[in-house]
């Protein structure tokens, strides 16, 4: 029987974990339950796709025109220079372990094998997926809106996907030496040239607009960019030509890690140093504070729950970008694909900092319907703790409120790039969202007792669709009572609305004060089911 | 070793194999061979991150020893081990050693250590206390007794005491 190579085995292995965690997320309902999931990732994904795709339609067609080409070809530069840089260093320090070099330091294969394993495997997490397909959403829409653009649009986009996973190669390896906040601020940073990109006419940001556009314009992805225009013009010669910046650049990127690698597993270097400093006891004034506390490190303190924290402003940043390339508004260019040209103007008219609490909710079901789950074995300690059963579930509220407050937080101010939001739309929002936590973690309370696991994926059979229909009930319990204020007090206009829905958070906020005891037994009845999974 | 816990037993063990360049056939009859002597029986399908820890200790021993190694580094291998495994364990260990295979392991049990070990070192905090056989060490530490004993001497001796609140 022949043998298999490294690096085939290392592939086929990767498919099979992920084959594996398909079917243990469809909660071991065999093959049909494993296609189910195998939808709805890619679904997951669809939108920055789509966002990109359009993007990439758009600004093909302002590359071919004159007047608008030189904006255009600064934009597409800087996506394909900021879409790596961001979602690469987030992906590095937010990554798992699975590309760790020091892990597969135990194998006979060669070093230069074992990075470009590495790189390949580090390409099936969620945020490199994402700045992958978002790539290929870019390089595709370009090889639509024109297909001579093709062969340069997808090289420029495939050298972006290689620099993404050497992005996060390094950021994974500052991370294993402790380096964290340099890279979450060099993250953070990216975001920003990102958005500044997207909006360079604002006034607030004109410098910082001005600086990125010069330096965007000497940067290898503009050299690449501008065969574009040869390509406009036929000049294939020439457009091949400019393609040697940037892929020296992607040689000689791909070289610096290879020796870096090599030096990093040579030391064993890169081991995160032990604080001498001593241990901070965390001091709190309630137990309900303390266990709030625990829920908030136990979904921080995770790879799953960091991915989940972070979603909604990366989503909200592609929004806006995406609108913001679709907006610029050029005679002569043509009209971006399908329905997206009326995407500027759907989001102006939608009521998105009214809905916005509301979607932070439901992006964030794994952690109401899974509440027990992300304590692990914490959960065992807080059942032998002489905590009460009410200051748990209220820990457990105010857990959930501290992380959705957060990503709210962080995700507003995104989202007013689009438009400035109205005062009586963001108390209606919060209205909603308040009554929807109330809800939601009430329920989830309940819920997570019966179909509890732990973060690491452990289930039982039928565990998949039976929380998929949790999932859907609680939406119903949540989304009719907020229809129904809505659309009764909507005859009062958007004050109407906001006061409407602040009064049926006040409903629901007495409606929970008083099931809390019978959640409260509830959960106890079911202990000693949650506590024989975690 | 770092087991991949999104795979199962024989999957990582065959993804092992094969970075160690064996075909899939002596694979597959080398982990037979290895899961009935070590009595390693995962449920079909499960997955690593199911296993308990004795169950990954036995399987991380499983992919050290499937390509015939010359030199093995074992880190507390008996740890979380039921003493029947313990001592299959211990015998492989001695028919790998006689056969000229270096053995370099870790352990605590220091019982173990004392019977499967021909050199022995001792480290404490990075620091080496002791090197050399069993009577080597005793004849220069003055030292009569057991592994263990003469460990907690050069550790410094056990500590004694009452708790304030019992």
């Amino acid at each position: 029987m022949a043998v298999v190579g490294p690096l085939r085995a290392l592939a086929q292995a990767q498919g099979q974990a992920l084959l594996n965690q398909l079917r243990r997320e469809a909660g071991g309902v065999g093959v049909a339950g494993a296609v189910v999931v195998a939808v709805l990732v890619p679904l997951a994904l669809a939108a920055p796709t789509a966002g990109s795709y359009v993007a990439g339609v758009r600004l093909g067609g302002l590359v071919a025109h004159p007047e608008s080409r030189e904006r255009a070809l600064l934009t597409l530069s800087g996506l394909l220079l900021l879409i790596p840089m961001g979602l690469g260093f987030l992906a590095g320090v937010l990554g798992g372990e699975a590309a760790n070099g020091l892990s597969m330091r135990g194998y006979p294969i060669s070093r230069r094998t074992r990075l470009v394993a590495q790189l390949l495997s580090s390409s099936l997490e969620l945020l490199p997926m994402l700045a992958l397909t978002s790539l290929a959403g870019l390089g595709t829409g370009l090889s639509v809106a024109r297909p001579s653009f093709a062969p340069i649009a997808l090289l420029l986009c495939a050298q972006a996907a290689v620099w993404t996973l050497i992005v996060q190669y390094v950021a994974r390896g500052l991370r294993e030496a402790g380096q964290t906040r340099p890279v979450f601020a060099l993250s953070a940073l990216t975001g920003l040239g990102l958005l500044i990109l997207s909006k360079q006419s604002r006034p607030l940001l004109f410098a910082g607009g001005r600086m990125l556009r010069e330096g965007l314009s000497y940067s290898p992805t503009m050299f690449g960019a501008q065969g574009l225009i040869d390509m406009a013009s036929s000049d294939v010669a020439a457009a091949l030509l400019r393609q040697l910046v940037p892929l020296a650049v992607t040689a000689l990127a791909i070289e610096i890690t290879a020796r870096h690698a090599a030096r990093h597993e040579e030391s064993g270097a890169g081991r995160r140093p032990h604080s001498a400093a001593p241990e901070r006891l965390w001091t709190f004034a309630t137990p309900s504070r303390g266990i709030a506390r625990l829920f908030v490190c136990a979904v921080l303190h995770s790879r799953q729950g960091l991915t989940l924290f972070f979603m909604p402003p990366f989503l909200a940043s592609m929004l806006v970008a995406v609108s913001s390339v679709i907006a610029e508004d050029l005679r002569g260019a043509p009209p971006p694909p399908f329905l997206a040209n009326r995407l500027p103007e759907s989001l102006g008219a939608a009521s998105l900092f009214g809905i916005l609490p509301f979607l932070l909710l439901h992006m964030n079901s794994e952690l109401w319907l899974n509440q027990w789950g992300w304590d692990g074995r914490a959960v065992r300690t807080l059942f032998v703790a002489p905590i009460a059963m009410r200051d748990l579930l209220l820990g457990k509220l105010m857990g959930l409120g501290t992380i959705v407050a957060a990503q709210y937080l962080m995700t507003a101010p995104l989202l007013s790039l689009l438009r400035r939001p109205r005062a009586a739309e963001l108390l209606w929002g919060l209205g909603a969202g308040a009554f929807a936590l109330l809800v939601m973690a009430g329920l989830g309370h309940v819920l997570s007792a019966g179909l509890s696991r732990p973060v690491n994926q452990r289930g039982r059979a039928g565990e998949g669709f039976a929380a998929m229909i949790a999932a859907l009930l609680v939406l119903a319990a949540t989304l009719a009572p907020v229809i129904f204020t809505y659309a009764i007090s909507r005859v009062r206009g958007e004050w109407g609305v906001a006061l409407g829905l602040w009064a049926l958070a006040a409903t629901g906020l007495a409606g929970y004060w008083r099931a809390l005891p019978f959640l409260g037994d509830r959960v106890r009845d079911m202990r000693k089911q949650f506590l024989q999974a975690a | 070793m770092a087991l991949a816990e999104g795979l199962s037993g024989p999957q990582f063990l065959r993804f092992v194999g094969r970075l160690h360049g064996l075909d899939d056939r002596s694979i597959d009859r080398r982990r037979e061979e290895l899961f009935e002597l070590l009595d390693l029986r995962p449920a079909q399908g499960g997955l690593i991150l199911d296993y308990s820890y004795g169950m990954k200790k036995k399987l991380a021993l499983c992919a050290a020893l499937l390509h015939a190694p010359r030199v093995l580094f074992l880190d507390e291998p008996f740890e979380g081990i039921d003493p029947v495994t313990s001592r299959t364990i211990k015998d492989l260990l001695g028919g790998l050693r006689r056969r000229g295979v270096t053995l370099l392991l870790t352990s605590h049990v220091l019982e173990i250590v004392e019977h499967l070990c021909p050199r022995i070192a001792i480290i404490d905090k990075g620091r080496l206390l002791g090197d050399g056989s069993l009577d080597d060490l005793r004849r220069r530490h003055g030292h009569e007794g057991s592994l263990e004993t003469l460990f907690v001497d050069l550790m410094g001796g056990a500590r004694s005491g009452e708790l304030s609140w019992l």
